[in-house]
């Protein structure tokens, strides 16, 4: 029976770490802070677009400067591209009255690299396994 | 012979009752259970509904109906002609000028369209697990969307990158076919759930166009905020699944989400009439994927 246990223990292991692994499916958790003309950016949305086939991997919002995806809705390790958008605040509709045509959409103030002009002149971004994944943004 | 009468010791008697209370505390959560596993059968049920009835347009009108109509925003959507298909003809008849050709009458929020229609709640386009709202004037909030693609509310043919793949509804009149649906049908969303915004919050305001559809751009039940196009109709509450933003901008243009009440995902009717729960943790290109009608992605299971 003693001779027994080591080899009871192993696959339990195994199937532990396997099965608490495979919760995030492979993915990490991403944070970050966005600094926009030296203050923290009060409201805004950063996207991560993966490197080869172009596709929204992950989308988290902005608040306060800070953004944080927990791994469960979080990233593969590998490069991004990163889309970072926010609006000027202002376009109000009429106070107390049922929504009509909406007008054009808010003026963008982040630069147009980290967003209209994304595909030509992308800002990329690594994303590594095994350690904290913090990405720092400073925008002039 | 006179009978031995036998009563209960007080230790019996709180004994039992201590049995009783145990019983009552394993029930009630299981009763809680129930509530929410039947109202999510009758959302299931109301999209069921909404299938047939999007099939039965189909087969007479020869097309889909459109999102929005001719004019836009404000002269009625899809629920409104979709109305006649789910036994409601009655109340479709009193509404006027729906696509508003003229730009000029009556819109969905002016008489005699609220009183006669859009203040009115049918029960068939709500979803009893989540809470009913008005934002303005007894104008109603509703759970059921059409999909309108994988990019914005504009249905942008290009957004950050991801291609619009076509949708079963289209904006401003313009209307596509079931036949159409060359991504196969089962393989394709028509309608999915959405929750009402709270306040003068106009998400599930599907009287109105930006509402009256999803964008499949985010997984289902996302935490990344929906963005209105006004701060006014935005109700940010992040804490009961509302996350919202008042300030599109071109790389983050109108959008609403799919969302729900339900554990872990969101019920979706597929253009084979099927109704599917959708989970939160779908891949976002395949979810973006179910949502073209014609977008050639090669996705076998999600």
């Amino acid at each position: 029976m003693k001779a027994l246990r080591p080899s009871l223990l192993l696959p339990l292991c195994l199937g532990l770490a396997l099965g608490c692994s495979g919760s995030s499916d492979g993915r990490v958790a991403v944070s970050g802070t966005v600094v926009f003309k030296n203050n923290p950016l009060d409201q805004g949305t950063i996207q991560f677009f993966t490197k080869e086939n172009n596709e929204l991997a992950a989308a988290a919002s902005i608040s306060e400067g800070k953004f944080h995806l927990p791994a469960a809705q979080g990233l593969k390790p590998g490069t991004y591209r990163i889309v970072l958008s926010s609006g000027e605040p202002g376009t109000k509709a009429p106070e107390d009255a049922a929504p009509g045509e909406t007008g054009p959409p808010a003026k963008e103030r982040i630069p147009k690299e980290y967003n209209v002009d994304s595909l030509k002149k992308p800002v990329y971004r690594d994303v590594v396994a095994g350690q904290k994944n913090q990405l720092e943004f400073n925008i002039p | 012979m006179r009978k031995v009468r036998h009563g209960f010791t007080l230790i019996e008697l709180l004994v039992v009752i201590a049995i009783i209370a145990i019983l009552i505390g394993l029930l009630l959560p299981a009763v809680q259970k129930v509530r929410e596993a039947a109202a999510r059968m009758k959302c299931s049920n109301n999209l069921k509904q909404l299938g047939l009835a999007f099939h039965n347009y189909n087969d007479s009108q020869n097309r889909l109906p459109p999102a929005t109509g001719p004019s836009g925003c404000c002269w009625g959507t899809w629920q409104v002609v979709i109305l006649p298909y789910i036994e409601q003809d009655n109340v479709f008849k009193l509404y006027v000028n729906w696509g508003g050709n003229d730009r000029t009458g009556p819109r969905y929020s002016g008489s005699p369209n609220t009183i006669n229609v859009c203040n009115k709640r049918f029960n068939i386009l709500t979803c009893p697990s989540d809470t009913p709202n008005t934002p303005f004037g007894g104008l109603t909030n509703h759970n059921y969307a059409v999909n309108l693609g994988n990019t914005g509310y504009g249905q942008q043919s290009v957004l950050n990158g991801v291609r619009f793949g076509g949708a079963p509804f289209l904006l401003n009149g313009k209307s596509t076919t079931i036949q159409g649906i060359s991504d196969g049908t089962s393989n394709t969303m028509l309608a999915a759930e959405v929750l009402q915004g709270q306040g003068r919050d106009l998400r599930g305001f599907t009287w109105w166009g930006d509402a009256s559809g999803f964008s499949a751009y985010l997984p289902p039940n996302t935490t990344t905020p929906d963005v209105i196009y006004s701060t006014y109709y935005c109700n940010n509450q992040p804490q009961i699944n509302l996350p919202c933003i008042g300030t599109p901008t071109a790389s983050n243009p109108s959008r609403m989400s799919a969302r729900s009440r339900h554990t872990g995902g969101v019920q979706v009717l597929f253009g084979d009439g099927g109704v599917r729960l959708v989970p939160n943790s779908i891949n976002i290109a395949v979810w973006q994927a179910l949502s073209t009608s014609m977008g050639g992605e090669s996705y076998t299971s999600y």
